[in-house]
């Protein structure tokens, strides 16, 4: 038989299956290749192939005191991850603004970051696809407190609008007038709270109604999730005191608050953690005890969103010695749910991998950094979803 | 296992169980050959399961087809019957869309689908180990033209495996394109993409 052209389906069907960087290389093929990596229906269609694969872990780290950023990719035939390979990120030549941590990852590709300026109260965000290698710096906050009012920039979220294909980033700020008292919990002291909203589309900022959580104090950095189109935080309602989850749908653009399960029998625990995960499509929170030397990790789920009663406690991990402390931003403990996997992040900068059902800890490596210190670890697929034009 | 070689274009399929009548049906490709398969294999076949739906055709005429060499054919055949086998090693009514952390199966399960995965993966690894580019492409030709969505898949996926890390020019040769940016176009997209050039293997 003779040269045997393959129909455009099959071609598509392939062409879909490749990873980015192929997808880059080809796309000096032709034309209409050109053209055709850039349609919307096929970079759907290329990410849906690439979620099905297991996912790669992103590491946010130090080295020599210099943020980095590390990819490990999941082997192809194991359940393992290969080294990482630090990326390059460009988002601020100089030394004024650095970057602090991963934000979010949505799922799609696309990645926020967080960074500070030196002296500053409001951090600054970067959208970012490292696969093709593209990023956005998002404009500054357009907020102004008169200097007789004290803030603090409290929590961000990063996620994805499913209805207008855009995304967005939220950051909530707390406000009090100064009067003098250096502790803001204290409760002499009224705390506002402003919420602006991001959206890449418009590329502005603008302001949005948080009624719902006036009463709840908002703990940012502290081990958040993105599910169902919603961001998660932990929180603490100011009255009542106890936790809570504090969430924020990216479409409509309307915060809630979903009960946390009883704790009561883990009052045992000297110091009780908690960090927000996902499993399973469902909300989770992993409960332990950061001061025992061997850890036990307690992984609740709740399987119908927003039933407190419907929280069970699924997994009880451990005892797992050799993980001496978990460190996170805001100290909170980095852990990552994937599958049949745990991602910890120890106080060593090693990133763990703790393979549930062989339980058996392996250590992610890093090529040729002997150096890198991770602090947060998330699950990431790769797409050719653009974010800027 | 049976006909793990396929150079024999005419295998005799049939592996009859005792006391029990296989039905099969009769196919006959373009180039004139004659297969006669098992009906549960040649179910599998989207195009194949339809003729014989639509039509209330008897099962003794041959089905021709005419866009399917004798070769292609039985290899086709070959994957198939494999496939089956290789399913019917796991118990039915196991939901393939619980993940490990859902782990309701009872451990027999849990251990038939994970041999039935090994296995899967061995004879996949094989069965394309020794074909050229242009044998695959048949075999994707063939596997379109009969529906058989699991064989395609396969297909794709392990064609996509094959060229992920090749040049243009190896991608042009294979899917028969001819570039039409103009040599300074080429260049610049090149540039602007350098970082997806590195590292690709040597054609």
């Amino acid at each position: 038989m003779g040269r045997s052209e393959l129909p455009e389906e099959v071609v598509d069907d392939i062409l879909s299956r490749l990873p980015v960087k192929s997808l880059k290389r080809f796309s000096c093929l032709n034309k209409s290749w050109y053209t055709r990596f850039q349609n919307s229906c096929f970079i759907t269609k290329h990410h849906h192939h690439s979620s099905q694969k297991n996912p790669s872990i992103l590491v946010c780290g130090l080295e020599s005191r210099k943020r980095a950023l590390s990819l490990h990719p999941a082997k192809l035939d194991d359940d393992n991850f290969d080294s990482g390979i630090i990326l390059d990120t460009p988002f601020f030549p100089g030394e004024d603004i650095k970057l602090q941590c991963i934000m979010g990852a949505c799922g799609n590709g696309v990645i926020c970051m967080q960074a500070c300026t030196r002296g500053d109260h409001f951090f600054s965000f970067v959208l970012w696809n490292p696969a093709i290698r593209e990023f956005k710096v998002v404009p500054a906050l357009p907020v102004q407190f008169p200097s007789n009012i004290d803030y603090q920039h409290t929590a961000s979220g990063f996620g994805y609008d499913h209805n207008s294909n855009d995304f967005k980033v939220v950051t909530i700020l707390t406000y009090w007038k100064f009067t003098g008292y250096s502790l803001i919990w204290d409760p002499r002291v009224i705390l506002y709270k402003q919420v602006e909203v991001y959206t890449l589309s418009t590329d502005s900022w603008r302001q949005v109604n948080c009624d719902t959580i006036s009463d709840i104090h908002v703990f940012g950095g502290c081990c958040e999730i993105y599910l169902n189109g919603a961001y998660h935080w932990s929180g603490r309602t100011k009255e009542k005191d106890y936790n809570i989850i504090v969430s924020f749908d990216m479409s409509n653009e309307v915060f809630g608050t979903l009960s946390m399960p009883d704790l009561t029998d883990t009052s045992h625990f000297n110091q009780i953690w908690q960090a927000l995960a996902v499993l399973g499509n469902c909300v989770a929170l992993i409960v332990y005890n950061i001061c025992a030397p061997e850890k036990i990790f307690d992984i609740w789920v709740v399987h119908e969103y927003g039933v407190k009663e419907s929280w069970t406690k699924q997994y009880v991990i451990g005892p797992l010695s050799g993980i001496r402390k978990l460190v996170g931003p805001a100290n909170s403990g980095h852990i990552l749910l994937l599958g049949d996997k745990i991602l910890l992040v120890e106080d060593k900068g090693q990133v763990v991998v703790y393979n549930l059902n062989a339980q058996q800890i392996k250590n992610l490596q890093v090529t040729g950094h002997p150096l890198y210190y991770a602090t947060q670890a998330m699950a990431y697929v790769e797409s050719l979803v653009s974010i800027i034009g | 296992m049976a006909n793990g070689e396929n150079q024999n274009p005419n295998p005799n399929p049939i592996e009859a169980t005792p006391g029990a009548a296989a039905r099969t049906i009769t196919l006959k490709t373009a180039d004139g050959e004659i297969f006669e398969v098992e009906e549960a294999v040649a179910m599998e076949f989207g195009t194949v399961k339809s003729f014989f739906e639509d039509d209330a055709v008897s099962a003794t005429k041959p089905m021709p087809l005419p866009n399917v060499s004798g070769s292609a054919l039985s290899r086709v055949i070959t994957y198939c019957r494999r496939s089956l086998e290789i399913r019917s090693m796991i118990p039915p009514a196991t939901s393939e869309d619980a993940t490990a952390a859902e782990a309701v199966q009872g451990e027999g399960d849990l251990e038939a689908e994970k041999a039935a995965k090994q296995e899967r993966k061995e004879f996949e690894a094989e069965f394309l180990k020794d074909e050229s580019n242009e044998d695959v492409k048949e075999l994707i030709l063939a596997a379109n033209y009969l529906n058989i969505k699991e064989l395609l898949d396969f297909l794709c996926r392990s064609v996509a495996l094959r060229i992920q890390n090749k040049s243009v020019e190896y991608a042009r040769k294979f899917f028969g394109i001819e570039g039409d940016y103009t040599p300074e176009e080429e260049a610049q997209i090149r540039q602007e993409y350098a970082w997806a050039f590195e590292g690709v293997d040597e054609d």
